[in-house]
């Protein structure tokens, strides 16, 4: 190989090798841009989440407690009532002849008290003649006994009807209770949100729920709430008068203000989960411009902690490694040592959806990598950092 | 032959291999002369392919291999459920698996571009008449691509350089287009830059004054029937790239 050719090898080889740092040197491609912040101070509110249903507290089902067509319907659906006011009426043709069937009892039965009355009167006047004539021996033994005999017997037929008398008046009051009943009144203020029953249908005295037993719901607007199921893991940081945020589905981008008034003693299996839940009720404070309607689903935001001030950054920030040999975890973040990634472990405290407190002592200057989220997964201690300052809200 | 005539023979034509090897990249003359007279093809063919399988094991044990997922993913266009069902499916496959793919699929295209070169070369021959079969331009077209060696010890420098594994494959040959500075915001065209590189035109060169020294062609000729296939493939890759 003669020198010529050495060389041009020595020059094509030294070319390649030199290519790729005058790449680096004009590209500088190893170096990462970030955006990096300094700690700021923040209101974080821990929260947990809940699903649940708009209800009614009161609410009431009106059912009949009489057998029988329906032959008057004050209301319709929607309608506001008051308490006391009649809103439906059942056939009472039946309820009206037992009723004056059983008035007339009661005043046969007082007739023949004042006929049996008026008989004591006479048999006691004729039972004092005979004694009087007894005692002069004008009459005999026997005679004065018919006349005492016969007082006697009227009294128990007196104290008999009048027992009688007791049994009509009592069916009477029963008669009349049972056509009380054919009429249905309100007993709340408030808005017929259901109506399961028209004129002629028949209503049925049932508990179960068979169609005619149910007819009709009246609840109280003003007394609707949230109650939500919250899973028994996370019910020991819920209080009561704790700032909720109620988010209705069908208004996504309304939420509710509202606090939690009730907690569950116990828990209960709800129907499509599998752990145990607690019912939680949350009262609205302010449902803004949100129209209410019982049964609408909902999700509520129950923030466990009340807002204090602290130091935070950005959850995207907080990294963490877990060293499942040593059972071991850990949080770091990466801060911007004049160009230079550097790994520094912190202690995290409470977060919420978009920010982590910083319980680790970090000086207020240092400026903290925050993003973008694609550099921050994969940088590494000793990157060269081309940082842009963010200012954080 | 005794056994020091073999051995003496043995060693006069690796000592001819290398010679070959120096003067396809110093005097190209020469070395198409000597393909000429001997036609081999174990010893290029070795060199290229066993380089850059090394080289790409390297880069598969250094390479961060979620980094390497994202980076790979960033490069093409997708979003929501696709890319996270082809982040899924990328993390579904082991950085071993990624590796293999890596070390045999750089050579393996390599050989079928040889191949549909030589086949291409040895059917123009075969019209034309003349004396050059598939065993003489398979030898050339393996000779000719050994420029891709210095283009290999390009990318050993770039990955020794990389301190933390954080090295695109586009970044790892610093002889692309691409890399040399011709870079384009639009992605696809970034493409096509970063998979053309300089010692490809210096092989394609060095064919054409290969075809134009053996069949004694005007430049012309040795352009045209050398460079015919290279405006369709290029076009076709074009298409796709740009599509």
């Amino acid at each position: 190989m003669n020198a010529k050719k050495l060389l041009l090898i020595v020059v094509f080889a030294g070319m390649v090798i030199a290519l790729p740092f005058i790449n680096r040197t004009v590209f500088g491609t190893n170096v990462k841009e970030v955006n990096v912040s300094i700690l700021t101070q923040r209101v974080i509110s821990p929260s947990i989440l809940a699903s649940g249903f708009l209800a009614h507290e009161e609410e009431v089902m009106l059912s009949s407690e009489v057998i029988g067509k329906v032959s008057e319907l004050f209301v319709e659906e929607g309608d506001v009532v008051t308490q006391g006011s009649l809103v439906l009426r059942v056939d009472d043709k039946n309820f009206i002849a037992g009723f004056e069937q059983s008035e007339a009892a009661v005043s046969i039965t007082a007739i023949d008290i004042e006929r049996q009355e008026i008989r004591i009167e006479n048999l006691k006047r004729q039972f004092e003649r005979s004694e009087s004539l007894y005692e002069r021996d004008l009459i005999g033994e026997e005679a004065f006994e018919v006349a005492r005999n016969q007082l006697d017997l009227a009294n128990i037929d007196l104290l008999s009807s009048r027992a009688r008398l007791a049994q009509a008046k009592a069916q009477l009051d029963q008669v009349n209770d049972q056509l009380s009943k054919t009429q249905i009144i309100s007993p709340i203020d408030g808005v017929i949100t259901s109506l399961d029953i028209k004129v002629g249908e028949t209503a049925i005295a049932s508990s179960t729920n068979i169609p005619g037993s149910s007819l009709m719901t009246i609840a109280n607007p003003a007394s609707i709430y949230t109650e939500v199921l919250v899973d028994e893991a996370d019910v020991a940081n819920i209080e009561v008068g704790q700032r909720t945020e109620i988010v209705a589905i069908a208004y996504p981008d309304q939420p509710m203000q509202g606090v939690v008034r009730f907690i569950a003693n116990t828990a209960k299996i709800a129907q499509g989960r599998q752990g145990l839940s607690f019912v939680v009720k949350i009262d609205i404070t302010d449902p803004g411009d949100v129209i209410l309607r019982p049964g609408m689903s909902c999700r509520a935001e129950i923030f466990t902690r009340q807002d204090q001030e602290v130091a935070a950054v950005p959850i995207q920030a907080i990294l963490f490694e877990e060293d499942r040999a040593e059972l071991r975890s850990d949080y770091f973040i990466f801060v911007n040592d004049d160009g230079v990634a550097r790994k520094t472990k912190v202690e995290v405290g409470l977060s919420d959806d978009e920010y982590q407190e910083l319980m680790s002592e970090i000086d207020a200057d240092v400026e903290i990598v925050i993003g973008p989220n694609q550099e921050l997964r994969h940088l590494l201690e000793g990157d060269r950092l081309d940082a842009t300052r963010i200012e954080t809200q | 032959m005794t056994d020091s005539d073999t051995l003496q023979s043995s060693k006069t034509k690796s000592a001819g291999m290398i010679n070959t090897a120096i003067n396809i990249l110093t005097a190209p003359s020469e070395a198409f002369r000597e393909i000429e007279q001997r036609p081999s093809k174990l010893f290029p063919m070795a060199v290229i392919l066993i380089s850059t399988m090394a080289v790409m094991f390297w880069y598969f044990t250094i390479i961060d291999f979620d980094w390497y997922i994202d980076d790979s993913l960033a490069s093409i266009n997708l979003d929501g459920d696709d890319l996270e069902n082809a982040r899924e499916a990328m993390q579904s496959m082991s950085q071993t698996t990624f590796r293999i793919i890596g070390i045999v699929g750089g050579p393996a295209s390599l050989l079928v571009i040889w191949l549909l070169q030589s086949v291409y070369l040895s059917l123009a021959s075969a019209l034309n008449g003349d004396r050059f079969k598939f065993t003489h331009w398979f030898s050339l077209i393996v000779w000719t691509a050994l420029p891709n060696l210095l283009s290999t010890i390009g990318m050993a420098v770039t990955i020794a350089l990389s301190p933390n594994g954080q090295l695109s494959a586009f970044e790892l040959d610093p002889t692309t287009l691409a890399n040399l500075g011709m870079q384009s915001s639009n992605g696809s065209m970034e493409f096509v830059m970063s998979s053309l590189n300089l010692p490809m035109f210096w092989s394609i060169t060095l064919t054409v004054f290969a075809y134009k020294q053996w069949l004694e062609s005007s430049w012309l000729k040795a352009m045209s029937i050398v460079l015919a296939p290279y405006p369709l493939i290029i076009g076709v890759w074009a298409y796709f790239a740009l599509a």
